[in-house]
């Protein structure tokens, strides 16, 4: 029995990307100890592994939740690192973190802009990946030109697996040669032993349009 | 399917129906900003026009969680500040097929009538159903005037399962006290002595006489000198109470012996060991059978929802660290569905699925889903189980699932004191799930489902997983533990939670209190509703405002149902200031009377039989073509389509995970998790299940600890530093058969427990497995006991797993062959005549155990696999798969045997290694006094070969085999 969903089918999707070119940063030598903001909210269920992450990096860590985030936007202006964590935000109703994104789109768009143009980096791996692109953060502004005002209409959405379902496995990665992504672009490209796990049931990459991923990969905007 | 026709294709879509004050604007605006996704999806308001031949909408029925509704009425209440309420359906257009059809296909696969309705056009109700106020009625049951007939009766009609023996009391108590009992009286006595909530049978004293003839075949169980068991004149054994005398016996009589680690054993929602210095872990098993063949994917995924709850209402709060989950269910392939074989590759074996059954690849699909949707929800990896099939579990699938949590050692203890508020957290309470813990009591008949839809739920993994953020954040709080007591609220909902939680100090409960989905809920029905997602809590009063705090800041419910503590130690229940019940707790909880029951074993007729296995030699399977059927064998193919399905990283805290090897296909003997994540010490966890040797219950016990062990030491953990749990599955015990096996396996969980130092922390059973079909044919289940372990990991980086590592290195085999081929798999796929039993020796077994598990400190072994299902070549093969290498056999090593015995008996205590040529000797030492023998050499040509047979295989054959069944 074929079930059709009206959407074709890419490659894999990219676990991480950044914003763009501004974001990166020297981040031994310019922070001692920065301050990290973690996101939670209902569902949200990696916010403790990616806390212990950070701190082995050697940041301050405050995990608050998106509703007293909602209340005061500016709380965000004092971390000079964020992380969307994993999980199933909202139990994924609708769409992958999808009630998180049209939450945080509605309320916290311009408060993470600033950050992003304050240079601060933004992880955002499994569910918080689904949230970034869908609230206009991901794949942002080319090179070089500015940041909208308000929150763009996403241009890239990551649709149902082609198994229809959750996979998790680990994958080999490829890193690209040129990235501009703060967590990837020092890493050496020739190491193919790199593996990472996947663990989604929403992360095939549908572009707008056919040129979007060239696009993205001339302007290093492909972390992995 | 079993459907004569397919759709060509469906178009399927999202239907969310939306009632409140918003307008044309406002809706367009969550169309596009909330409800759809603008690069791939459309979204219509309406409906939009047919796109096939015909239509189908599902829907839940009223009162059926619809877990993402409440997500969304939240998100439109923040996005537009209006409140809404919401229901969710799918549509699916379907083309070339007509609408019989096409209903057909959504009863089928897309809808379970039992929860669902199904449309044939677009369902827009003008509104949504909503309960009404009810006046309050109290009903009592005049039992003065019933005599023996009309007990049972009543007892049957009213879904209270009690026997004869227990209504007498509760008349006689009735009596005693001059008056007639309420119906909320009686609904909790019923959930309180039900076989799910006290475990009768296992506590009752049991009479057990063994008609065979003692013989090496046929072993007798020695009975002397056990505790609580008295040897009569007779020759039969008075047992008093079976699971005080076995399991848990052999566990007092291992802590008298010195074993320290047992931190709460037998009594809390889950057993606890001491971790390390400041950390505990607990674990727990619960199954959840009889909701799972009606509704299976609701069924398993309250079941996973359920166990996880018990964790974190173990001792002070634990928080959940990994899942579980094993199923047994009916071959896939051996049941006809529908009128007419509609399907290409039905072979006339096939036999018609029962009435009142679903079929069993849409359970298993459906279980594994449930799983899936829950446990990933939770953020709780599930990282070790297992899938047993055998056609008797065609009308009763059992799904286990097992939850491990970890906790301060400083908060393994907890109890409610007087004064304490009754304080509920969660989801609301309605009329699903009334009767859950009666329902699991009884046996299954073709019209459980029309009879027990009320008792099958759907959970909602959300609600959960916000109450457990307030819970670990009331456990943690700056003030300290916010709460003096938890338990959560499962089979019998408050009825058990509150009396159980105020068995010693009693408890007045105020029905009215608690918040519910909709109205219109008698007290009785609120007293005993069984929805999911609820916990209670004891709470000082002067702490309650401060959890009212988390819990706001989270959006958890709360409410106050009563409190602890009353003068004469009962149980009150108002509904509005009005009485509707009073029980004493000592009746409540010692009321019941003690029973006795008979249990007889005499073997079936088919043991003993001692034809050798392989006399016609003509008949003989190519041992090339008997390993490829046995990789492809259900129970030994390879599981990857289910574990993928689950998340095995989440939570950051795993190190060995169940699949592993150069490809990530290698099926690992056991998950290892770093319980505090700054910490290299770890945790292992794995299961034993031999329901191969269902026809000696004693054997199949005393195997499934063996290999629960075994597949723990591979890993790497302490076998001094192993707890397990129990759980039986069992037909019913009012036969004194399955009694009889019911004893022999408890005989042999206290053997086995005692001769591996095994602690036994807690436990459940469930008996009654059965289903009688609509010609009045009982299928009984296979008796099932599921033994689950954890094991402590010193070091994490010594871990070893099973793939073959290296080029070279030598393939050693551990432990002794012996030739009987009684619930072997080449025995149930070539029709071995033999059906002797494998016997586990409890004297080398442990030595074995012990001895492997200082080769894996001293880092002198490459890998290391447990060799079980399907015998030593299967092991070997399994291993080249994970570690994509070769490996030549040279079999002389064994020359009293013969290849057949050697390569697929599946003997216990058995172990593959592979070690390097400068370790050999140092492993040859330290396995003195213990069989080896060196059967193989790694290569890396990628082939599997046997010296001298002129018997080879491909790594791609072979892989090609045992991933291909189960590749859904």
């Amino acid at each position: 029995m074929g079930v059709d969903r009206n959407v074709e089918r890419r490659g894999p999707a990219p676990r991480v990307m950044c914003a763009d070119s501004r974001t990166r940063l020297d981040f031994h030598r310019s922070c001692q100890m920065p301050n990290a903001l973690i996101i939670t909210t209902a569902g949200i269920n990696c916010d403790r592994e990616l806390a212990h992450a950070f701190t082995l990096a050697g940041a301050r860590v405050e995990s608050i939740h998106l509703n007293c985030l909602l209340d005061d936007p500016a709380l965000i202006d004092r971390f000079q690192l964020i992380g969307l964590p994993g999980g199933f935000s909202y139990g994924d109703a609708i769409a992958a973190g999808r009630i998180m994104a049209a939450l945080m789109r509605q309320r916290l768009y311009p408060a993470l802009v600033r950050a992003v143009e304050r240079g601060v980096p933004i992880i955002a791996p499994c569910n918080g990946f689904q949230i970034a692109v869908q609230i206009g953060l991901l794949p942002g502004p080319a090179p070089g030109e500015p940041w909208p005002e308000t929150a763009p209409k996403p241009s890239i959405a990551l649709a149902q697996n082609a198994s229809a379902r959750f996979v998790d496995r680990w994958c080999r990665v490829e890193l690209p040669t040129e990235s501009c992504c703060v967590w990837t672009h020092r890493l050496d490209p020739a190491d193919e032993t790199r593996l990472l796990p996947v663990a989604h049931g929403e992360g095939r990459f549908i572009g707008e349009s056919d040129t979007l991923i060239q696009r993205l990969a001339d302007s290093g905007q492909i972390a992995v | 399917m079993g459907l004569s026709d397919s759709p060509s294709r469906i178009d399927a879509a999202s239907i969310y129906l939306i009632q409140g004050p918003i307008d044309e604007r406002q809706a367009g605006r969550l169309a596009e900003e909330l409800l759809a996704d603008p690069v791939m999806e459309d979204a219509t308001i309406g409906s939009s026009p047919a796109r096939g031949a015909a239509l189908v909408e599902v829907h839940p029925r009223p009162g059926v969680m619809d877990p993402n509704a409440e997500a969304i009425e939240w998100a439109v209440q923040s996005m537009l500040g209006v409140e809404v309420q919401v229901r969710t359906g799918r549509r699916y257009d379907m083309h070339g097929v007509d609408r019989e059809t096409a209903q057909a296909v959504a009863r089928r696969c897309l809808a379970n009538s039992v929860i669902h309705a199904i449309h044939d056009e677009p369902y827009h109700p003008q509104a949504f159903p909503a309960g009404s106020p009810r006046e309050l009625r109290t009903v009592t049951i005049p039992l003065d005037d019933m005599n023996n007939e009309a007990l049972v009766r009543l007892s049957r009609e009213a879904h209270f399962f009690l026997s004869l023996e227990e209504l007498k009391a509760i008349q006689a108590q009735y009596r005693r006290l001059g008056r007639e009992p309420g119906d909320i009286e009686l609904e909790t006595l019923a959930q309180t002595w039900s076989e799910h909530c006290v475990h009768k049978t296992l506590k009752a004293t049991i009479r057990y006489r063994d008609e065979t003839n003692d013989s090496d075949r046929n072993p007798r169980i020695d009975m002397r000198g056990r505790p609580g068991h008295e040897i009569n004149p007779d020759g039969s054994v008075t047992i008093h109470n079976l699971l005080k005398s076995t399991i848990a016996a052999a566990t007092n009589e291992l802590i008298a012996d010195g074993l320290d680690w047992c931190l709460s054993v037998f009594v809390d929602n889950a057993g606890i060991i001491a971790f390390d210095e400041e950390h505990a872990v607990c674990f727990k098993v619960e199954t959840h059978n009889h909701p799972s063949a009606i509704e299976p994917y609701g069924g398993a995924a309250t079941g996973i929802g359920g166990c996880i709850r018990d964790i974190i209402g173990t001792g002070l709060a634990a928080k959940p660290i990994a899942a579980t989950d094993i199923f047994c269910v009916a071959h896939p392939d051996h049941w006809r569905q529908g009128p007419r074989r509609a399907r290409r590759g039905l072979s006339s074996a096939q036999r018609d699925l029962p009435a009142g059954c679903l079929h069993p690849r849409r359970i298993l699909m459906e279980i594994v889903a449930g799983v899936r949707d829950y446990g990933n929800r939770m953020g709780i990896p599930t990282l070790n189980g297992a899938v047993w099939f055998d056609d008797d579990y065609v009308g009763n699938p059992l799904v286990y699932c097992g939850c491990v949590g970890v906790m301060p050692r400083d908060l393994v203890k907890g109890d409610p004191k007087p004064g304490d508020s009754i304080i509920v957290l969660g989801g609301r309470t309605g009329r699903d799930g009334i009767h859950g813990a009666t329902f699991s009591s009884a046996e299954l008949t073709d019209v459980h489902a029309d009879e027990f839809s009320h008792a099958v739920q759907i959970g909602n993994p959300m609600t959960e997983k916000k109450l457990l953020d307030v819970i670990l954040a009331a456990r943690d709080h700056e003030d300290g533990c916010l709460f003096t007591a938890i338990t959560d609220c499962g089979a019998g909902g408050f009825s058990s939670a509150v009396g159980e939680m105020g068995e010693q100090l009693g408890a007045e409960v105020n029905l009215e209190q608690a918040s519910l989905k909709y109205e219109g809920l008698s007290p009785t029905e609120i007293w005993i509703s069984e929805a999911q997602e609820r916990m209670v809590l004891a709470v000082p009063p002067e702490r309650v405002e401060k959890l009212q705090a988390v819990c706001a800041l989270h959006a958890v419910e709360m409410c106050e149902l009563g409190t602890f503590g009353t003068d004469d130690r009962e149980l009150v229940l108002r509904y509005d200031g009005t009485e509707v019940g009073r029980l004493a707790m000592e009746f409540l909880h010692e009321g019941r009377p003690q029973t006795t029951r008979d249990a007889v074993w005499s073997p079936p007729a088919i043991r003993g039989l001692s034809t050798p296995c392989l006399a016609a030699g003509e008949n003989r399977p190519s041992i090339r073509e008997a390993l490829l059927a046995l990789l492809a064998h259900p129970n030994i193919t390879s599981k990857r389509w289910i574990i993928r399905q689950y998340d095995h990283e989440v939570q950051g805290a795993s190190a060995v995970t169940p699949l592993v090897g150069a490809d990530g296909d290698g099926p690992s003997d056991a998950a290892v998790i770093l319980p505090v994540l700054n910490s290299r010490r770890g945790l292992a966890i794995a299961n034993g299940l031999a329901t191969g040797l269902r026809d000696d219950p004693y054997l199949m016990a005393l195997a499934a600890v063996d290999e629960c062990v075994r597949n723990l030491v591979c890993v790497g953990a302490d076998p001094s530093r192993i707890a397990i749990l129990d759980n039986f599955c069992w037909p019913s015990c009012d036969n004194p058969q399955e009694l009889g096996g019911l004893v022999r396996a408890a005989e042999g969980c206290y053997d086995a427990a005692k001769a591996y130092r095994t602690p036994f922390i807690s436990g459940k059973d469930s008996l009654n497995n059965q289903f009688t079909t609509e010609d009045g044919q009982t299928i009984k289940i296979p008796p099932t006991l599921l033994i689950s372990g954890i094991g402590i990991v010193d070091d994490v980086r010594k871990c070893v797993t099973m793939d073959i590592k290296g080029v070279g290195n030598y393939v050693v085999v551990v432990g002794a062959t012996q030739e009987s081929w009684g619930g072997s798999h080449y025995g149930e796929v070539y029709g071995c005549a033999d059906k002797n039993l494998p016997r586990v020796d409890l004297d080398l077994g442990p030595r074995i155990a012990g001895t492997m598990h200082s080769l894996i400190k001293r880092e002198l072994v490459e890998s290391v696999h447990d060799c079980s299902d399907g015998g030593l070549l299967v092991a070997i093969a399994e291993m080249c798969i994970a570690g994509g290498l070769g490996v030549a056999l040279d079999l002389s090593p064994f020359p009293e045997l013969s290849p057949q015995t050697l390569l697929f008996a599946e003997s216990p205590s058995r172990f593959v290694i592979e070690v390097s040529p400068s370790n050999l000797r140092a492993v040859q030492l330290q396995f003195a006094e213990i069989p080896l023998a060196v059967v193989g050499k790694t290569r890396g040509e990628r082939t599997l070969g046997i010296d001298g047979l002129e018997c080879a295989w491909t790594l791609d054959e072979v892989s090609g085999a045992w991933l291909g069944t189960l590749d859904w």
